[in-house]
């Protein structure tokens, strides 16, 4: 995936926080077309561009297509279906916490006072 | 959103200084989402974020097609609606943020 700063922005500061977190679980992803994709999502970047595993595909006409690995273009999607029992603002938070704890903080006696 | 432990969170600001403010009024409330497509969506909105991807719970969607009567040539307007649990809206399909319409306002 891209990680390009314009990416890192976009992974931090948009709705893609949610779906970053929301990696490994299932979903439902509505294309554009009218198209249904179900599986496990797998990677999602800054810009929402989403790579799937074990995916079902359902075309508009209704014909099913299974892969086993599937990238969806960010501008493809019109919506991505979560577990339902999931608490937005908590996972944004969980995850949030859970990047802090990898990234090394800075020091605090480096850190510049607020004026 | 990340913001360090250490500084000083800012109170968040509750004055409307620009339109997207407006949509945070509506924060965890119901709203009505106009789509593209003929589409709308009616649920609670959790999140969302400057382009307008949405974060909605209990959600039903509505999709209002027109079929035209062979014989009549009338307009017959049909309504397919269902709703999903929890659901990320991208926002390049929305058209307008909004209060549920209230019958009679």
């Amino acid at each position: 995936m891209a990680a390009s700063s314009r990416e890192k922005f976009y992974a931090n500061n948009t709705l893609a926080v949610l779906l970053i977190a929301m990696e490994n679980n299932n979903v439902r992803v509505e294309t554009k077309n009218e198209s249904l994709i179900k599986g496990r999502l797998i990677n999602c970047d800054g810009f929402g561009n989403l790579n799937l595993i074990n995916a079902t595909i359902i075309n508009v006409r209704g014909t099913k297509i299974k892969v086993d690995e599937i990238y969806i273009k960010a501008s493809s999607v019109r919506y991505v279906q979560l577990p339902s029992k999931i608490n937005p603002i908590e996972e944004i938070e969980k995850h949030i916490s859970r990047s802090k704890q990898r990234k090394p903080q800075m020091p605090a006696k480096y850190k510049k006072e607020k004026t | 959103m990340a913001d360090d432990e250490d500084q000083q969170q800012a109170p968040a600001s509750q004055t409307v200084e620009e339109p997207l403010d407006l949509i945070r009024l509506s924060l965890d409330e119901r709203v009505y989402v106009k789509m593209r497509n003929e589409r709308e969506l009616r649920g609670r909105l959790h999140a969302y974020d400057q382009h307008l991807n949405m974060v909605l719970g209990e959600v039903e969607e509505t999709v209002t097609a027109v079929e035209i009567d062979e014989e009549t040539y009338e307009e017959i307007y049909k309504q397919t609606k269902r709703t999903i649990p929890m659901l990320f809206v991208r926002g390049d399909g929305v058209i307008l943020v909004s209060p549920p319409l209230r019958a009679g306002a």
